[in-house]
């Protein structure tokens, strides 16, 4: 197609490295063995230090300390230079990766093609069947080594956002790995990040300085503690047994910088919303409507219009929030700025349903998981409020996660009309991820609006960032006219800090380790 | 006590069947409460990734044939692996019984300290004012959850004090708030026992002899009152032994503690079904080994249970 | 195993002997004035339990208007802590009498018919004791959601065999009194006797245990709602209310002051009423020696 063009996209992005590269270059002298720095996490990877068995949070505050890919998706949305320092589309179902010089992983193997051939054989060898990164890479058809530091990944059909969903694929020491398999990497883990494993407990992972990492360290030691229970963790920080926690809620703010302790604050990149579901997947595995009021656009904008986001954003979330009107946030591509949320406006939404024919109002149940954001219980328990009073009644059903799933995935009925429902940027920061999952292509989608879905098929075949971009508004745009969902707010991520601690940088939940001092 | 051959092999064969029991309502149980395989691919899983799972793990074999073959891995004490991280579930669990062990071993201790001294003083004369409103706190305390204690000891002696680490399990200093928040559970309804048990045996009538034949108030209490106290205690702690193992669970949130029964709930909450089935067998194996001892610890305490042979 | 359980009644949980008037009187003026709350609570509560104003969120204790203050959403504690008394209450009372009349109805029959039934009921009891409640509660609420009777279920499943236990060890000495005996010999059918003659004699028993065990649930609601295993999301029961009021344990204290210390007051009153009753029949008991 237009492999020029790309070649461009390539030389930016190999300036953006370099940029990189000195942030780095700090880190040479051996970490100091005398410093620790104390994590208070709400649970460790379930899998371990299998690093194929998850993506994203929990696993990714510890990981981060371990493990890199070829590239990390900044809060841009841009692909950033890691273990690959530049790619190049050489046609356009072809990404070359060439890898950095002079890595090594912390059991001393050098980096070289074969760590990511190692990585990207297991993944689509069916042994890992379960892994989030199977899907992930479910376009990718094969990798192959060009020389000992340029990879090549070959695509079923052109790819243009390859370079971050590579991220998902995080890099094992290849030999340890033939050695060891997914069973003895997860209590061994090897990788090429700041820290080495010295040991993993039941609810504690202790790491030291890998000063011969690319991204070595200042801190010696790290102490990565399981800490599920949220107000143990800001208990745990005020009282200066942990230097950083995750997971905090905004009603932590005042407590911890009372106290003179830090936050960090960054937009995740996930919208919360509560799911209208239209169609579901019937016993042929065809998508067939379902019968429910939703099926009306002005009922579902009225549902939107019933709920005071800014409400939300400002008092439950105390204004570090804001209000969404699509199913993205700023830093992923292709959020459309130009679609604003809609207003609050209880009388417009009383309308709207009666013109719906639906004037005594309506009700319904909604499925939802909470414990998974700052202060998502009290956010869909306002929602219930604000629509109860233009006349909306929600009775909200909490979940576990697993029903959730089960439900999401159709095994299951969903037992209410609406369910709770995270547009999802992450991993790889690019709004097309939530689109595609519920759009008439995902087999288990809850919507699937023909206009949308024409645009989706645009939107996988445009290499072009600026007509990809514009697609992609587009279909926000679409559907914040006829909305999937009510959309409620931009998430955030919330992390304290104990006044020792400088430095801290994280970005969708990856933490900058090689970054941290302690003073 | 005598050691009866027959009555160990009767023993064992109780054993056998309480634990055929256990696995069989859980396993049953355990089919009701989800497909791991979903959340093993999770939500941006496909239909194949979860066909393929199913048939990887044997989900997509009939219910009686998955039974059997769970029957026989246990038979050969073979739990499987976990599903979250490829580790064998046994292991896993293993790991955890030491330090709930320890955890349910100090509270007990814990709350003998405690109950034992204060039930004495509140039972031997129930009537004195002080003692009234003692009583009263004990009833208050009774009232209190497990969590609220926890949280608000932390607050104290963690974060206001800083006399105490709130989280770990290495080293005494961790142990204590832990052990104490355990026990705030247990030591109420102990302390109450204890009183009632040393009030109504300072009536009976081998005390009223004793006191006859000239004991002090003091030697009455420890010497005769008290022992017999002792044998309810021996009761309750043995009767809330299986609480303790699995339901120490929030304490164990609220401290990083890395006991079983957060590892139960987690597995759960996931249906990581080997785990599961490891941690149930193994609270169920010690549930029973205490109940055993308790049964012992009984005719050792009371003579008179021996001579009828209960 | 069984020696524990049966010997715990007759260790004196349920006898202790001095003046257990006071008792009674308080804990059963403490008794009705809960139960005109829990009767009049709709009328008491000024507010919508799940209405509430996210501007007058987190107000202190006597605060105008809020009484006992507003909790994380806006709404009134007070209102909600009036409208928990029918959730909480029914919740614990429902949990004991279903643990109570299985227990009863499985300790009698097991007492009554030796043999296999016997063996398989006791064998249950031991299972679902030593059996992790919380799996029992996670699979209740996949397969039959939330809500006041899952809760209920729950609880009372969990701790049946405590009930069972004491009233099979209860029953057996009771089947041994002479005047059973004797029925039994007329050729009495054997419902009748158990109804009759064995049933009566339980009653003491059953009685304290129900206050005490009332008491328990009432707790191990609240301890299900820090595990999120709990009652609705929005429901207002004491022990979500608890459980949410944790997580402002620094920014709003009182929060927990309410539903802590009402939970604090029913338990206080179901012991002394317990304790009470014991003492009475105990001292009966001790006139009719």
């Amino acid at each position: 197609m237009i492999p020029a063009f790309f070649s461009r996209g390539g030389l930016f992005r190999g300036a953006a490295a370099v940029f990189f590269c000195i942030g780095l270059a700090g880190a040479t002298s051996a970490a100091d063995m005398s410093q620790t720095v104390r994590v208070g996490v709400n649970d460790l990877p379930p899998g371990k230090g299998n690093p194929f068995s998850a993506l994203g949070s929990p696993s990714i505050y510890t990981w981060s300390a371990i493990f890199d890919s070829l590239t990390r998706v900044d809060d841009q949305g841009i692909a950033q230079p890691m273990l690959a320092v530049k790619w190049e589309n050489t046609d356009p179902k072809t990404w070359r990766f060439t890898l950095r010089d002079g890595v090594k992983f912390s059991n001393g193997e050098a980096l070289t093609s074969a760590a990511v051939i190692a990585g990207f054989e297991y993944i689509k060898s069916g042994k890992a069947g379960r892994s989030p990164v199977v899907g992930e890479m479910r376009g990718v058809t094969a990798a192959k080594a060009v020389s000992d530091n340029v990879v090549e990944f070959t695509t079923g059909r052109p790819d243009p956002i390859l370079p971050n969903r590579i991220a998902a694929l995080k890099l094992v020491a290849p030999k340890h790995w033939a050695e060891k398999g997914p069973e003895g990497y997860a209590t061994e883990p090897v990788g090429t990040g700041s820290y080495k494993l010295v040991s993993w407990d039941a609810n504690k992972v202790t790491l030291e300085a890998f000063d011969g990492s690319w991204r070595a360290p200042g801190v010696g030691k790290l102490e990565i503690i399981e800490l599920p229970e949220r107000s143990a963790r800001v208990q745990a920080l005020l009282s200066g047994q942990v230097d950083i926690v995750t997971g905090l809620s905004t009603d932590d703010i005042p407590v911890i910088e009372g106290a003179g302790y830090k936050v960090d604050i960054k937009p995740a990149a996930q919208v919360m919303s509560l799911a209208l579901p239209l169609v579901k997947k019937n016993a042929d595995k065809k998508l067939v409507d379902l019968d429910t009021p939703f099926k009306d656009v002005r009922v579902r904008q009225a549902l939107n219009y019933a709920v005071d986001k800014e409400g939300i954003a400002k008092g439950i979330l105390a204004g570090h929030a804001k209000a969404a009107g699509q199913g993205a946030t700023p830093a992923a591509f292709g959020y459309n700025p130009d679609v604003s949320p809609f207003p609050y406006d209880p009388a417009k939404a009383k309308a709207l349903l009666a013109e719906a024919g639906y004037a005594d109002g309506i009700s319904f149940e909604a499925e939802v998981v909470t414990g998974s954001f700052p202060g998502d219980s009290e956010i869909y328990q306002k929602m219930a409020q604000d629509m109860a009073a233009a006349g909306i009644k929600v009775t909200l059903r909490r979940i576990t996660f697993p029903d959730w799933l089960s439900k999401y995935l159709g095994r299951k009925s969903w037992e209410g009309q609406a369910f709770g429902m995270s547009w999802n940027s992450a991993p790889y920061i690019d709004s097309i991820r939530p689109i595609v999952l519920f759009s008439c292509f995902n087999p288990f989608t809850f919507t699937c609006d023909a206009n949308v879905r024409g645009m989706v098929i645009k939107a996988n075949g445009e290499f072009d960032p600026a007509k990809r971009k514009a697609i992609l508004r587009n279909i926000h745009k679409a559907n914040r006219a006829a909305p999937p969902a009510v959309f409620l707010v931009e998430q955030i991520d919330l992390f304290g800090l104990s006044g020792k601690v400088k430095d801290f940088k994280q970005t969708n939940r990856w933490i900058a380790y090689h970054d941290i001092s302690i003073n | 006590m005598s050691f009866d051959a027959r009555a160990v092999v009767r023993r064992i064969g109780v054993l056998a069947v309480f634990l055929l029991s256990v696995v069989t309502l859980l396993f049953f149980l355990l089919q009701l409460t989800g497909d791991p395989a979903e959340v093993m691919v999770g939500d941006s899983g496909t239909p194949e990734q979860l066909e393929q799972v199913r048939k990887q793990y044997g989900f997509d074999r009939p219910l009686a044939e998955q039974y059997v073959r769970y029957l026989v891995n246990l038979a050969q004490f073979d739990f499987g692996v976990s599903f979250a991280n490829d580790q064998p579930a046994f292991s896993l669990v293993m790991d955890r019984v030491g330090p709930t062990l320890l955890l349910t071993f100090l509270s007990i201790i814990a709350t003998l300290a405690i109950a034992v001294p204060l039930g004495a003083w509140l039972g031997a004369r129930p009537d004195a004012p002080e003692r009234i409103a003692g009583g009263i706190a004990v009833y208050i305390a009774q009232g209190v959850p497990g969590f609220v204690a926890g949280l608000l000891m932390i607050q104290l002696f963690a974060v206001h004090l800083r006399w105490l680490p709130s989280i770990g399990h290495e080293g005494v200093a961790t142990w204590i708030l832990p052990t104490l928040t355990l026990a705030s559970f247990l030591a109420p309804k102990l302390t109450r026992v204890v009183a009632a048990n040393v009030t109504e045996a300072m009536r009976e009538d081998y005390i009223r002899t004793a006191r006859a034949s000239g004991a002090g108030p003091s030697g009455l209490l420890w010497r005769h009152a008290l022992p017999n106290a002792l044998l309810g205690a021996t009761a309750l702690v043995g009767a809330q032994f299986a609480f303790l193992i699995s339901g120490a669970v929030i304490t164990e949130v609220i401290f990083a503690w890395p006991g079983l029964g957060w590892l139960l709930v987690k597995a759960t909450t996931t249906l990581d079904f080997p785990v599961i089935q490891a941690a149930v067998f193994v609270i169920a194996v010690l549930v029973f080994a205490v109940n055993t001892l308790t049964d012992v610890l009984f005719r050792f305490i009371d003579p008179r249970l021996r001579t009828k042979g209960i | 195993m069984t020696t524990a359980f049966g010997l715990l009644p007759r260790l004196g949980i349920l006898r202790r002997s001095n003046r257990p008037g006071i008792q009674l009187a308080v804990g059963g003026s403490l008794l009705l004035f809960i139960f005109i709350l829990a009767l009049l609570h709709r009328q008491l509560a000024a507010y919508d339990p799940l209405a509430g104003d996210i501007l007058t969120r987190l107000k202190p204790l006597l605060t105008p208007g809020h009484l006992l203050g507003t909790d994380q959403l806006g709404r009134d504690i007070l209102s909600r802590l009036l409208f928990g008394f029918p959730w909480s209450l029914g919740i614990a009372l429902a949990a004991t009498l279903i643990a109570m009349i299985v227990g009863t109805v499985a300790g009698l029959w097991a007492a009554w018919v030796p043999g296999w039934i016997r063996t398989f009921i006791n064998r249950s009891a031991d299972t679902i004791i030593a059996f992790p409640g919380l799996v029992i509660a996670i699979c209740v609420i996949a397969v039959i959601g939330r809500g006041f009777w899952p809760l209920a279920l729950t609880l009372g499943v969990l701790t049946w065999p405590f009930f069972a236990r004491v009233v099979y060890a209860e029953a057996l000495g009771l089947l041994q009194r002479e005047y059973v005996l004797a029925a039994e010999l007329f050729g009495v059918q054997g419902w009748r006797i158990l109804i009759r003659h064995v049933l009566p004699g339980l009653r003491p028993t059953l009685m304290v245990m129900l206050a005490f065990h009332f008491a328990d649930m009432l707790i191990a609601e609240s301890a299900l709602s820090f595990l999120g295993l709990g009652a609705p999301i929005q429901a207002p029961t004491w022990g979500n209310m608890l459980a949410e009021s944790r997580q402002y344990l620094f920014l709003a204290p009182w929060m927990m002051l309410a539903p802590g210390g009402v939970i604090v007051l029913v338990v206080v009153t179901l012991n002394l009423l317990g304790d009470g009753i014991a003492k009475l029949s105990r001292d009966k008991a001790r006139a009719v020696e």
